[in-house]
């Protein structure tokens, strides 16, 4: 496993309305009161209501200079599915570090999900609604 | 049956249920049912974690208690050692945890960025979105913050950690 895993959620309601969150401990060995992507609005998870949300995970300090999952529900706002807007969220960082390992994650208020990733062969992500009784795991192949 | 041993984690009998849907490799661009729960990984903890606030939000309808609960599990149950106490160990030694929560129909929002020696980083999150006017609180002033909100102080080194360390 990665040294910078992050639980970052989405969740939409029966009545439509979005929560996100994310939980982390960072990255090892960084320098004390480095704080990473987790806890920024609009880089560890975004919410718009009358959208849907996202959440990331990966190399924080790369990735909260690109508010990835801002990005993602931004992109969702003006029309894109949540593979589409993940996946420019992660292709809007590649071409500064191409070596970036992370993952995005979307949901919007349709019941519509998606993810993107990079620097790792394919992300794999939870997914539970009423198509199941159980947990459903996704995988992406990544960009 | 294939979808197993791609997850040689996955002995416990819950989890031949869990991964019924394993060989799924997409995404879901159709319209799907509301409620949904969506998590990044899907490695044993965060399934348990995934199914935690499903269950949550099923029982309570609360969907910002339902991320605070999964979130937690995985705080609980150390999710590959990068979630909770006991992992990722800066160049001191000790664990840091942090933690955001953001909820839509309000645009409410709880962090907390550097907390030391609290274990649960996403109830400070929520108490921070509960009881103050702010979004982001940090560091030794964030545990300070958390112990007068009723948290435990404790140490989040663990024998493993300090061994990575």
């Amino acid at each position: 496993t990665s040294n910078h895993d992050t639980i970052g959620m989405v969740i939409i309601d029966a009545n439509a309305d979005v929560s996100v969150g994310t939980s982390t401990n960072g990255a090892t060995h960084k320098i004390p009161g480095r704080v990473g992507d987790a806890p920024l609005p609009g880089a560890g998870a975004y919410v718009d209501n009358a959208v849907g949300g996202a959440a990331a995970t990966g190399d924080g300090d790369v990735m909260m200079r690109f508010l990835p999952s801002y990005h993602a529900v931004e992109l969702m706002a003006n029309g894109a599915t949540p593979s589409e807007a993940t996946r420019s969220a992660i292709e809007r960082i590649k071409p500064f570090y191409p070596a970036f390992t992370g993952a995005v994650i979307a949901a919007d208020k349709k019941g519509r999900y998606g993810a993107a990733c990079h620097g790792i062969p394919t992300f794999s992500y939870c997914v539970f609604n009423n198509h199941s009784d159980a947990v459903q795991v996704i995988t992406v192949d990544c960009i | 049956m294939a979808a197993i041993s791609k997850f040689p984690w996955c002995l416990a009998l819950w989890c031949s249920v869990s991964h019924a849907f394993a060989s799924a490799r997409s995404t879901k661009d159709d319209t799907e049912p509301i409620p949904i729960v969506v998590t990044t990984w899907a490695n044993q903890g965060f399934v348990a974690a995934t199914d935690r606030a499903w269950r949550h939000l099923q029982t309570t309808g609360d969907r910002l208690g339902a991320v605070v609960e999964g979130c937690s599990a995985c705080e609980e149950m150390q999710c590959d050692r990068s979630v909770g106490y006991g992992g990722s160990p800066d160049e001191s030694g000790e664990t840091t945890v942090e933690a955001l929560l953001m909820d839509g129909p309000r645009h409410r929002m709880g962090a907390v960025g550097d907390l030391r020696r609290v274990k649960s980083a996403s109830r400070v999150a929520y108490a921070v979105m509960n009881y103050t006017k702010h979004s982001l609180i940090v560091g030794e002033s964030a545990t300070k913050f958390a112990i007068e909100m009723g948290f435990t102080e404790e140490s989040l080194q663990t024998d493993e950690s300090k061994k990575m360390y």
